[in-house]
């Protein structure tokens, strides 16, 4: 009795459990049918969602980087962003609707000169370090070991080939035609391993779900919860 | 009006004087919405040539700061010796610059919010098929987004709630994020579990020998991060546990590395992670293939 009396959503934090639970259940209901159930959370998610990103990407980024510096730092050539940023609206008027081109230039050129900043910041390292891998021992590394260093070959060897295959520029026969599918392989090793993880990432979801309704919900204890 | 011109003149060109500082925004800002909106019966009557050399030079302009200040060389103090020598003289307009992306992006925001409003109004208007739908989805909008935006403000102490105001948006906001949309969001990514498993079944029932190699590096990675690998390893075949220890012998030393946890963990940092880079260089250097096409306005149909 004194279960069932806690069960109930009798609290604030007990109903916010039951709301919970409904809209996984509801959510999870797909995987029986579309049925109108699922449709209503759906559609209520979409809302949510769509209302929520309004507070902190609209209104918090506003107030930041345009209220703050005009009416409170008083930097006033920034009184000129929003109005040119409100161009884009004109997208929805069949007249006006290549002024609206003008901004999207603006974030796409912008977001091209940004790729060459992270060109260099994110692949030039990731180049660095695998010419710099060392491929031999030598007393130069006395910290290098032998399953090191065949580590390494097997880096450079798989890197190579997975780069040979991705090459259709030309023709690839013989030799680059073998070395091109050895590298193929790799790739399916490697995109094994990626749907590996994937799927337990997944897997860590859906077992959060059901530990939230048979812990928080149902107040089962499990894995040591009280 | 008197007193903002000389102190441009004198003190900061580009900060307004502290004194009345709102009202002068104010009119800056509404004079910047004037300026810039009046701007375009100018813009319209241009010809569509015209028309289409202002994106390309707007675009090109945009690009050209961050692409300029990355390829200029740092170190200008020979030309401006005050300079500091580990940035250009491009460098502190980086910061601003990306504060303006961001802006233009929250108005974007904006942009799909009224798409996706205006196709969900017109289907109640216009009693399309399943319309009902729309009504909950607006209701959940109007809702959620009013919650967020007063929570938004109160966070910044720019809306001061006190007693039953306040409590009514604590408890409404926790009940809408943390107990609905949290709640959902996890559900909805979790509901891709079931359907990643008849997925892997049509991956897997092709019967190649890459299909093959897939299959067994995915069931190796799958059974080793999880605690079932260590028990077939440990509990089943009765593998030693840990590194092996110094000056071990060959066999023991295989022994040692060969229960599935340190295979798994082989697959991932040894195998997978040159695969992956070197998909990671075909990326970035189509990336910035891509980005010189739409910096220099070559690929036709998006500015």
């Amino acid at each position: 009795m004194d279960w069932f009396m806690e069960f109930l959503p009798r609290t604030p934090e007990r109903l916010g459990i039951w709301i919970g639970v409904i809209c996984t259940l509801a959510i999870y209901s797909l995987l029986y049918r579309e049925n109108p159930f699922y449709r209503f959370f759906e559609h209520m998610y979409i809302g949510l969602a769509a209302g929520y990103s309004l507070g902190p990407l609209g209104v918090d980024v506003l107030y930041r980087y345009w209220v703050e510096p005009i009416w409170v730092q008083g930097y006033w050539a920034w009184a000129f962003v929003v109005p040119y940023g409100m161009y884009l609206y004109f997208i929805f008027s069949e007249r006006y609707g290549w002024i609206s081109r003008i901004v999207i230039g603006t974030l796409i050129g912008a977001s091209a000169g940004l790729f060459f900043q992270e060109f260099s910041s994110r692949y030039l390292p990731q180049l660095n370090s695998t010419l710099q891998k060392p491929l031999w021992l030598s007393s130069a590394n006395p910290d290098l070991t032998v399953s090191m260093v065949i580590n390494n070959f097997l880096f450079v060897i798989i890197l190579l080939s997975v780069l040979t295959y991705f090459t259709f520029s030309y023709e690839q026969r013989g030799g680059v035609k073998r070395f091109a599918t050895l590298g193929r392989w790799f790739l399916m090793i490697g995109l094994g391993a990626i749907f590996g993880n994937t799927v337990m990432a997944r897997m860590g979801l859906l077992i959060g779900r059901i530990y939230y309704i048979l812990n928080d919900w149902l107040m089962i204890p499990i894995g040591g919860a009280q | 009006m008197e007193a903002i011109i000389p102190h441009l003149i004198a003190q900061n060109i580009w900060q307004l004087p502290e004194a009345n500082r709102t009202v002068y925004a104010t009119l800056v800002v509404l004079g910047a919405f004037v300026l810039v909106l009046g701007l375009i019966p100018v813009l319209q009557a241009l010809p569509p040539r015209g028309r289409r050399a202002i994106v390309v030079t707007v675009t090109f302009l945009a690009g050209l700061l961050f692409a300029a200040e990355f390829f200029l060389p740092v170190d200008w103090r020979a030309i401006f010796p005050k300079d500091d020598p580990t940035r250009n003289f491009l460098t502190p307009a980086i910061q601003p610059a990306q504060n303006v992306l961001q802006t233009i992006g929250a108005l974007a925001l904006g942009l799909g919010t009224y798409g996706l409003v205006r196709l969900h109004l017109r289907n109640v208007v216009q009693r399309r098929t399943q319309w009902g739908y729309s009504v909950v989805l607006l209701i959940a909008f109007l809702t959620m987004a009013t919650f967020s935006i007063a929570n938004t403000l109160a966070e910044r102490q720019l809306l001061k709630l006190e007693g039953t105001p306040q409590r009514v948006l604590e408890r409404g906001f926790t009940i809408l994020f943390d107990y609905t949309l949290v709640q959902l969001d996890a559900a909805m990514f979790s509901l891709i579990a079931f359907y990643i498993f008849s997925a892997a079944y049509r991956a897997f029932r092709i019967r190649s020998i890459e299909a093959s190699i897939l299959m067994f590096t995915a069931m190796v990675v799958m059974i080793g991060v999880v605690p079932l690998g260590a028990y077939i390893s440990y509990q089943l075949l009765g593998l030693p546990q840990g590194p092996a220890p110094e000056g071990a012998g060959l066999g023991t030393q295989i022994l040692h590395s060969i229960d599935l946890p340190d295979i798994a963990n082989w697959i991932l940092f040894t195998l997978n992670a040159p695969a992956q880079r070197a998909i990671e260089f075909g990326v970035g250097i189509g990336g910035l293939a891509m980005a010189i096409r739409l910096w220099l306005s070559l690929e036709r149909g998006v500015t």
